[in-house]
C-alpha cells in the first residue's frame, strides 16, 4: 500500500515539474538572451496601441485588459554570428516544438520563415508567439501576453485599434536594430 | 468484439491521419515556399464574433467552420515540380482521389480533384494542381502551385474564397460543379 502511494506521489511530482519546465522553458530564453549582444529585447505594454478607453464597448475593453504585454526578442545576423545564428534559431524551433504549443500558421522557404502558435484553449489565450526568420536578416520572436484572451472578441479590439493613434515610436527601435 | 475493433481502429487511426500529412515534406525542399494553416487556426476562427448583418462575412465564417486544413505549395524550379507531380500521382492513387475538372489555358494547366463528403453536396478534400509557366502571384513568377483543402464543405463556398485569396486557378474553380 505503502509503495502504491509512493509511486503515485513521484508521479505527480513528475508531473507538476514537466510541465512547469514546458512553460517556462520560451520566457528561459528570454532572459538568458536580453543581455546577450547579438539580441534586442524589448517590452512594449498595451499602453502604446493608445486606445482612448473610454470610447471602447464592453467587449473591447475586456479584450484589451486581457492582453497584458507585448514582448519582442530579436537576433541581427551578420557576417560573423551565422554560426550563432542557425544554432540559435535551432534551440528556439525545439523549444517550440513542444506539444503545447498549437500550430496556428506556418510559413516558410528557403531563406525566410514563420510560425504562428499560441498556448492555452481556443477561448481563453495565454499566450500568442510570432516567430520569424530571414537568413540574411536575423530572427524575431513576438510573444503577446495575456489572461485568458478570448479569440471571439479580438475582432472588435481590432476595429478599434484602427481608430486608434498607434505610437509606432515603440516600434522604431525594432526597426532600426535590423537596418544596422 | 467491441475490443477488436477498438484496438483495429486505434492501429488504423494514424495510417488514415498520415494522409493528410503526405505532403508535408515538401516544406523542408529546397525551392518550395510552403502555408500552411492548420485546424486549430481554424477552429479559433470560426469562434470570431462577426456581426450577422454582413453576409458575406458569415459566408465565409460558415466555410471556415468546416475546414480543417489548408496547405499551399508553391515551386519555382523544374526539379521540385517534377518531384511535387510525382508525389500528387501517387497520392491520387493511393487516397482515390476522383477528377473534378481540367483546364488548359494557354501555358497553363489547371486540374482539380475531390474526395466526395458527408452528404452528395459536401467536399471532404480538394486537391488543386496549377503548372505553367507564365503564372503570376504579385509580381513574381512561379511554376506550380499545390493546394489541398480538407473539411467538410461546399465547393460554391471554396471558389468564393478562392478569389479572394487570390490563388491562381482559383478562378477556375466557380465553374466547377459536382456531377
Amino acid at each position: 500500500m505503502k509503495s502504491i502511494k509512493i509511486i503515485f506521489a513521484t508521479l505527480i511530482i513528475g508531473i507538476l515539474f514537466t510541465s512547469c519546465d514546458s512553460k517556462s522553458s520560451l520566457q528561459k530564453y528570454y532572459v538568458d538572451n536580453q543581455e546577450n549582444q547579438n539580441f534586442i529585447a524589448i517590452d512594449i505594454p498595451t499602453s502604446a496601441l493608445n486606445l482612448d478607453e473610454n470610447t471602447l464597448t464592453e467587449k473591447q475593453k475586456k479584450a484589451y485588459n486581457s492582453i497584458g504585454k507585448f514582448n519582442f526578442l530579436g537576433f541581427k545576423k551578420n557576417d560573423n554570428n551565422s554560426s550563432t545564428y542557425e544554432s540559435e534559431k535551432l534551440k528556439i524551433k525545439s523549444i517550440l516544438a513542444d506539444e503545447s504549443y498549437k500550430t496556428l500558421i506556418k510559413y516558410g522557404n528557403n531563406k525566410q520563415g514563420a510560425i504562428v502558435k499560441y498556448l492555452g484553449s481556443d477561448t481563453a489565450i495565454d499566450e500568442v508567439i510570432i516567430f520569424g526568420s530571414d537568413n540574411s536578416q536575423g530572427f524575431g520572436i513576438v510573444r503577446v501576453l495575456g489572461n485568458d484572451m478570448n479569440p471571439s472578441q479580438f475582432l472588435g479590439l481590432i476595429q478599434a485599434l484602427e481608430n486608434s493613434n498607434f505610437d509606432t515610436e515603440q516600434l522604431k527601435g525594432i526597426s532600426e536594430f535590423f537596418k544596422k | 468484439m467491441k475490443k477488436v475493433i477498438l484496438i483495429l481502429g486505434m492501429v488504423l487511426l494514424p495510417i488514415v491521419g498520415s494522409a493528410q500529412n503526405y505532403f508535408d515534406s515538401l516544406e523542408d525542399q529546397d525551392g518550395v515556399t510552403s502555408v500552411i494553416v492548420n485546424a486549430n487556426m481554424f477552429n479559433l476562427m470560426s469562434k470570431i464574433d462577426v456581426s450577422t448583418e454582413d453576409p458575406e462575412a458569415e459566408e465565409y465564417i460558415n466555410l471556415i467552420k468546416n475546414i480543417t486544413s489548408l496547405k499551399v505549395f508553391v515551386s519555382k524550379s523544374d526539379a521540385t515540380t517534377t518531384k511535387m507531380q510525382n508525389m500528387m500521382s501517387k497520392y491520387l492513387k493511393k487516397t482515390n482521389l476522383q477528377e473534378l475538372m481540367r483546364v488548359k489555358d494557354g501555358d497553363t494547366n489547371v486540374k482539380f480533384y475531390m474526395k466526395e463528403g458527408s452528404n452528395s453536396n459536401k467536399v471532404s478534400e480538394l486537391l488543386m494542381f496549377v503548372k505553367g509557366t507564365e503564372l503570376k502571384v504579385e509580381g513574381k513568377n512561379i511554376e506550380t502551385v499545390l493546394l489541398t483543402l480538407t473539411g467538410d464543405f461546399d465547393l460554391k463556398q471554396v471558389s468564393k474564397l478562392t478569389q479572394k485569396m487570390n490563388i491562381p486557378g482559383g478562378e477556375h474553380l466557380k465553374k466547377a460543379k459536382k456531377k
